[in-house]
């Protein structure tokens, strides 16, 4: 048996059902579109409350911490200091070079074992920067000790100011001045 | 087939507005506050870690109060707020003493405030006055105030040698400046010794180190003064006294 279903309506009551349909349709679909986009921002605002609850907490965790530090203020204070005389006494080993003992030390080493110093005077902000007067037995021993202090890697430019005999002594007396070596000057 | 009807129009541009107007007066300061609010948070948890951690040093200096008070008397005395040369006489006697030596006297001189190259020079010049065998020459630049002083004393050269040790590597920061050394009667040398002494009333606030002593600064500090690092003698003629006759 065959079975036939035929829509007898009338072709514009037909196609008023059609375009009802499909409104119908679209309308449920923009109205859930509508409630899904609603949820989206409910979810967004309670997002939003929640930090927003959340910062309150953390700005009064933050000002309880800070109290609590501030109660801390003198060790704080003591600290502080003692990082900034730190930074000063960090840079004291830097300039060994201008240590009054270790620059005598080495005039000391560059003196031959002829030559007796009568007297040294430094003066490091005065140019020259090192006077010496001294007895020696020859003048090569005068030129000797120039030469030595001239190889030091503490000493710059050195002189022989003057050498002379003394006629009862028969020594040799001698003036040398020289400075201290400057960054400007090459390394020995 | 889809009919474009009027009421088709009607539905999807209602809703259209209605979603993007809402959307850019509801919706867009909305996830701005919230995206916002999720920036804070993150900035106040970095915050909160940082003063944890500040506070949890500071708990844990507090517990070590006398060591913090020890290093902070060092480092007072290495760079005191206000001049105290008294303090450093008493070291300098006190030095002097170590290495069996008694000072003549003791002179300090004016104060000097923190002075420029330039100044120095000309200070230098006006000093030296009509001497014509010395040219001024650029000093070191003081970094902070400083109090001259001066010392005349009579002593062997392994003496002054151990003594000038003494003062440059001793508890208070210092630089000399001016050594004069004469020979004197048999071994004795007469020396005069000019320097200054550094004092700093200011201290540079620095948030990052303010609640930590890194151990190297903590040892530098605890053997502040303690021990002079020995001279290299190594590489001269070996002399030991240059004033002695040859």
């Amino acid at each position: 048996m065959i079975n036939f279903s035929i829509n007898l309506l009338p072709a514009n009551l037909k196609a008023n059902r059609k375009i009802s349909l499909q409104n119908t349709t679209l309308l449920s679909l923009c109205i859930t579109a509508v409630i899904i986009y609603v949820i989206l921002l409910a979810i967004i605002f309670s997002l939003k409350t929640t930090l927003a609850l959340s910062e309150k907490v953390d700005e009064r965790q933050i000002d309880n911490l800070q109290v609590e530090i501030a109660s801390f203020k003198d060790i704080q204070a003591q600290i502080n200091f003692i990082n900034d005389r730190g930074a000063e006494l960090k840079n004291k080993d830097a300039d060994k070079n201008k240590l009054m003992s270790n620059i005598i030390a080495e005039i000391a080493q560059s003196t031959p074992s002829d030559v007796q110093i009568q007297q040294l005077s430094a003066n490091v902000k005065t140019k020259p920067n090192f006077k010496i007067t001294g007895a020696t037995t020859s003048i090569a021993e005068a030129v000797k000790f120039k030469e030595k202090l001239e190889e030091s890697q503490f000493f710059g430019e050195t002189n022989l100011q003057s050498a002379a005999t003394d006629s009862t002594t028969h020594q040799v007396i001698f003036n040398i001045d020289f400075n201290l070596q400057t960054s400007g000057e090459s390394q020995k | 087939m889809i009919i474009f009807n009027k009421t088709f129009w009607a539905i999807l541009l209602s809703t259209l507005i209605f979603v993007l107007a809402s959307a850019w007066f509801i919706g867009k300061p909305l996830v701005e506050s919230a995206w916002q609010a999720y920036g804070k948070k993150a900035d106040n948890k970095q915050q909160i870690t940082s003063l944890e951690e500040k506070l949890a040093s500071l708990q844990s200096l507090k517990k070590n109060q006398t060591k913090v008070s020890d290093i902070y008397q060092k480092a007072e005395n290495f760079l005191p707020k206000e001049k105290n040369e008294g303090r450093f006489a008493v070291q300098i006697e006190d030095q002097s003493g170590k290495v069996g030596l008694i000072l003549s006297n003791l002179t300090f001189t004016a104060t000097k405030e923190q002075v420029n190259q330039t100044q120095t020079s000309e200070e230098t010049t006006q000093a030296q006055g009509a001497s014509q065998e010395t040219t001024p020459t650029s000093a070191p630049k003081e970094k902070y105030p400083s109090v001259g002083f001066s010392t005349d004393l009579t002593s062997g050269w392994s003496q002054l040698l151990s003594l000038l040790q003494l003062i440059e590597n001793g508890a208070r920061s210092n630089n000399l400046y001016t050594l004069s050394i004469n020979k004197g009667e048999g071994d004795n040398l007469a020396v005069r010794i000019e320097g200054v002494i550094y004092y700093k009333p200011s201290v540079v606030e620095n948030d990052q180190t303010n609640t930590n002593i890194s151990p190297e600064l903590e040892r530098k500090f605890e053997t502040l003064g303690q021990s002079v690092p020995a001279l290299d003698l190594t590489h001269g003629f070996g002399r030991e006294n240059p004033f002695a006759s040859y």
